[in-house]
């Protein structure tokens, strides 16, 4: 695997996530949203995950976010205040359990090394695999797996998205 | 159809009536008659459908039909029908009667209020009645015992507005209560003592698997050398709700006050149905009285006793209706008497006679009644002979039958209740006979001064008095053959050699264990019956006397035994009794328990409630509807819980 | 040092999946705007995405995609739907500050 691919792809990822949340005026934070989703799509694409990748950029940057562009073009937003200073203690609990959430799964990781203090140690719910196995994630395997194995599954979601259609039209119509 | 469909049939016609009438047409007075009458007569049908096949069997004959209801342990109760001589003839007597009851309801109740309410509780009631006839086990008898009870307050207390037919119709229902509650625990006790001695396999609520028990003499003493004590608690404390049901004294305060219902109701209940739920259970269950003569004793006592004071508390009422109650009580009296003298085909032959001319007396009432403009006093009767011919001449009949007149139907049940008396082996059992004797004697007195009341001389009231309608002159007419030809049931065998088919009609009722020394009814006891009906034409001469040709003065007699008449006015002060006990007693009780439970308890819980609201008030401010405060709480309770697997790992 | 910057592991992806959840999570609890709170939530549901791949690689089992695949669906249909709610939101409330829905109250 490529450590670039990763480095890069992370980063632009991260960056572009936090500016996507941080933005004041909410075009803006698709844009940067969009530019995350590619990072994720690199990632994607950089552990063989090719299906994946594509349909990362196609359907969530593609598809999802335009969405969003049309509604906030539709609801002609104001940009909004970044933080709610109405309740900061609330605003301060959910940060600290945030980055206490990021910090219980590095010390999931690195098997409570950062925890326990034990430096070094190779225990942790995940080891360090030596070598990753290789895994062709092509368009063929995983419509193998999704026809072969999932088609029912397949088949509800795609009533879900139709329900979810319908849902949209009755809950936006002014009169039914 | 097979004999269990039928049986079912009986069972749920009724039922299917009352949810109809219920569901459908309260609105629709025409209908719901209709389909109550349509209800009765299908279980009539079915009845007589399962008497020709019953009584046609050789005697000992029983059907049953099972399905398991409730399944706990080893121990299954099942839901069933049981169909047998004594379950057809006490069908037969719900249905018949209550059939002739339900149509002359047609007429008597057309300008009521609540019409189709009437006649569904009517419906219930009838298939309480029929579920107690039909059951196959205690368990199922006790069910429909208190839907009996349920069913008969909400006719009791059918004038709701009125606040004496409400408090009767509570009445009714707790001095039930009271037997029930021996009752519950009577048949508890009875199926513990047998699960202890016997094992689960032998242990049953079942009727026929108690019986097969009890027939084996040598086994149920076996039982009694260790378990007396609590069998015979337990037959006794049975025996409590069969008590209660027919009103024996002291629990017979209910009957009197019963009246307060609509006149058919009392013909329904007082003759053919609820009151002889408990003379139709002691006779269904007699194989648990059969070991023990102190318990036969007691039964016996009891029924003379009642069957004597209610006879006498009759002489001073002036309300018709009320004349009839006590004349039942006296007469349930009878009954429970020929239970106790170890004849159980002896009562249900009276039973049956008995729901024929008390129907046929009550519904009479219930025509004059009707004819005189809702008047029950017969001070403000008289001279109605020609005014209501036919109620007249049934009613005369029915007189003459519950009198002992021959050869009307109650000649030979009285015969037959008298016999036993005669031939019983209880502690004072000729007493007892000498009682049975004054009894009839006193039935015929208080009768005929019932009938010279209201039929004869002139009117004295300011109502007009008419002939009621044909939908309600029917029924007593077929209730008046029924109390002349009721007899033929069990003519005893001095008399005929050969009765035919109907001769299991009563032989079959025999519920004792063959080991039991039945009292001999079938046999025809020329003294008893000569006794018995000088005893009945001295009454009718007495009261010939007194009210028809006025030769004696009653007032005049009354003022002789004044502390007499005064005490059957106050009806033995039994109710002050018990209103002593009410106040007395049960009003202290009271006034500790409410003191310990609304200053302790109440505070106590109230105190645990406060704290709660507290908290929950305090958590409630969390709540505020904001959902990132949601997300936020659920997030810590996240990482508390991945926080607290890892430490614990 | 040399675990962190050497060989890309699965725990390197697993940290930062964890580090994307918890900034769109930050982007949910502490913004008052309806649809940029909806984009954290999709940003928050792509951090578990990449978890998903992350260990279907590390299994050699395709499965992980799979459920890539429907969580990508359900979350269409989830913004479809939020998004039309966030419409009926604007319309009703006149705004889509997610302080004016506070009608689900404890």
């Amino acid at each position: 695997m490529d450590p670039w691919t990763f480095w890069l792809g992370g980063a632009l990822t991260l960056v572009g996530g936090m500016l996507a949340v941080t933005r004041k005026n909410a075009v803006a934070s698709v844009m940067w949203l969009v530019a995350a989703f590619v990072g994720m799509s690199a990632l994607f694409l950089g552990m063989d995950a090719g299906f994946i990748g594509v349909i990362q950029v196609l359907v969530y940057a593609g598809a999802i976010l335009i969405l969003f562009v049309f509604v906030i073009m539709l609801l002609n937003l104001t940009p909004s205040g970044l933080l709610r200073i109405d309740r900061p203690r609330f605003v301060t609990l959910g940060l600290a359990s945030a980055l206490a959430f990021v910090a219980l799964i590095v010390a999931v990781v690195t098997g409570g090394a950062l925890w326990t203090g034990a430096a070094g140690g190779e225990g942790g719910i995940i080891r360090r695999t030596g070598e990753p196995q290789l895994l062709e994630g092509s368009v063929l395997a995983v419509a193998d797996q999704l026809f072969r194995h999932h088609l029912l599954p397949f088949e509800i979601a795609s009533v879900l998205l139709l329900v979810a259609i319908v849902g949209s039209v009755a809950l936006t119509k002014r009169k039914l | 159809m097979d004999l269990p469909a039928l049986g079912y049939v009986i069972l749920f016609a009724p039922l299917l009536a009352a949810v109809c009438i219920t569901l459908f047409t309260l609105r629709h007075k025409a209908v719901s008659g209709a389909i109550a009458v349509l209800g009765m007569a299908a279980a009539l049908g079915a009845n007589v459908l399962v008497a020709l096949e019953v009584f046609r069997s050789p005697a000992g004959f029983v059907s049953i039909h099972e399905l398991e209801w409730l399944k706990v342990g080893a121990v299954t109760i099942p839901f069933g029908v049981q169909l047998d001589a004594l379950s057809t003839l006490m069908a037969l007597v719900v249905t018949g009667v209550g059939l002739c009851i339900f149509v002359f309801s047609l007429g008597y109740m057309k300008e009521e209020e609540g019409y189709s309410r009437y006649f569904a509780c009517l419906s219930l009631f009838a298939f309480s009645m029929l579920g107690i006839v039909v059951s196959t086990n205690l368990v199922q008898t006790f069910i429909f015992w208190e839907l009996v009870g349920v069913s008969s307050y909400s006719l009791i207390g059918y004038y709701f507005h009125k606040d004496s037919a409400v408090d009767a119709g509570k009445k009714a229902f707790l001095t039930n209560r009271i037997g029930d509650f021996g009752m519950t625990w009577g048949i508890i006790l009875l199926f513990y003592t047998l699960y202890q001695a016997l094992g689960p396999d032998q242990a049953s609520f079942s009727f026929a698997k108690l019986r097969l028990l009890y027939e084996d003499e040598g086994a149920i003493r076996a039982v009694m050398e260790h378990h007396a004590g609590t069998l015979a608690a337990a037959t006794l404390l049975i025996f409590t709700g069969a008590a209660a049901k027919s009103a024996q004294v002291p629990l017979h305060v209910w009957l009197p006050d019963a009246m307060e219902g609509p006149t058919p109701v009392s013909a329904l209940m007082h003759a053919a149905t609820m009151v002889a739920a408990g003379v139709f259970l002691v006779s269904r269950l007699f194989f648990l009285f059969a070991p023990y003569p102190q318990a036969l004793a007691v039964v016996a006592w009891m029924g003379g006793i009642t069957a004597f004071l209610a006879a006498a508390l009759a002489f001073v009422q002036f309300d018709i209706k009320k004349v009839l109650a006590y004349s039942t009580l006296s007469q349930l009296g009878y009954m429970v008497m020929a239970l106790g003298m170890g004849s159980p085909a002896a009562a249900m032959f009276h039973l049956t006679t008995h729901a024929f001319f008390k129907a046929l007396l009550f519904l009479g009432s219930g025509s004059v009644i009707h004819g005189c403009h809702h008047e029950q006093d017969m001070r403000h009767m008289g001279g109605l002979a020609k005014k209501m011919p036919v109620t007249f001449w049934t009613f005369l009949l029915g007189t003459g039958a519950l009198a002992g007149i021959f050869p009307l139907a109650g000649f030979w049940s009285k015969d037959a209740v008298l016999g036993a008396a005669h031939a019983g082996h209880v502690p004072g059992a000729a007493v007892l006979y000498g009682m049975g004797v004054l009894v009839a004697f006193m039935t015929a007195a208080y009768m005929g001064r019932c009938c010279w009341l209201t039929f004869a001389g002139e009117y004295r009231g300011h109502a007009h008095p008419h002939e009621s309608p044909i939908t309600m002159t029917a029924p007593l007419v077929v209730l008046a053959v029924g109390a002349v030809l009721g007899g033929l049931l069990s003519l005893p065998a001095g008399i005929v050699e050969h009765a035919g088919w109907m001769e299991h009609a009563l032989t079959g009722v025999r519920t004792a264990p063959s080991w039991f020394p039945e009292a001999e009814v079938e046999h025809f006891h020329p003294l008893v019956a000569g006794i018995g009906t000088a005893a009945a034409f001295a009454g009718l001469f007495v009261a010939w006397m007194f009210f028809g040709k006025r030769a004696w003065s009653a007032d005049a007699f009354v003022a002789r035994v004044r502390p007499l008449h005064t005490l059957l006015v106050k009806k033995y002060y039994f109710d002050d009794a018990y209103l002593w006990l009410v106040r007395a007693v049960q009003q202290r009780v009271a006034v500790v328990c409410d003191f310990v439970e609304v200053r302790i308890l109440r505070w106590f819980v109230d105190t645990l409630a406060a704290i709660h609201r507290w908290i929950g008030g305090q958590i409630r401010l969390l709540l505020d509807g904001h959902l990132q405060r949601y997300v936020t709480l659920a997030l810590l309770g996240v990482v508390l819980i991945v926080a607290a697997v890892l430490v614990g790992s | 040092m040399d675990r962190v910057f050497g060989e890309i592991t699965t725990s390197h992806y697993v940290v930062l999946s964890a580090l994307i959840f918890a900034v769109g999570l930050c982007g949910v609890v502490t913004r008052r705007n309806a649809v940029v709170i909806l984009m954290s939530l999709e940003l928050m549901l792509n951090g578990a995405n990449l978890a998903f791949v992350a260990f279907s690689r590390h299994h050699a089992n395709l499965q992980g995609q799979v459920f890539v695949f429907f969580v990508i669906a359900v979350a269409a249909a989830e913004a479809a739907v939020a998004l039309a709610i966030i419409i009926a939101l604007n319309r009703v409330k006149g705004g889509v500050s997610i302080d004016d829905a506070t009608e689900l109250r404890g």
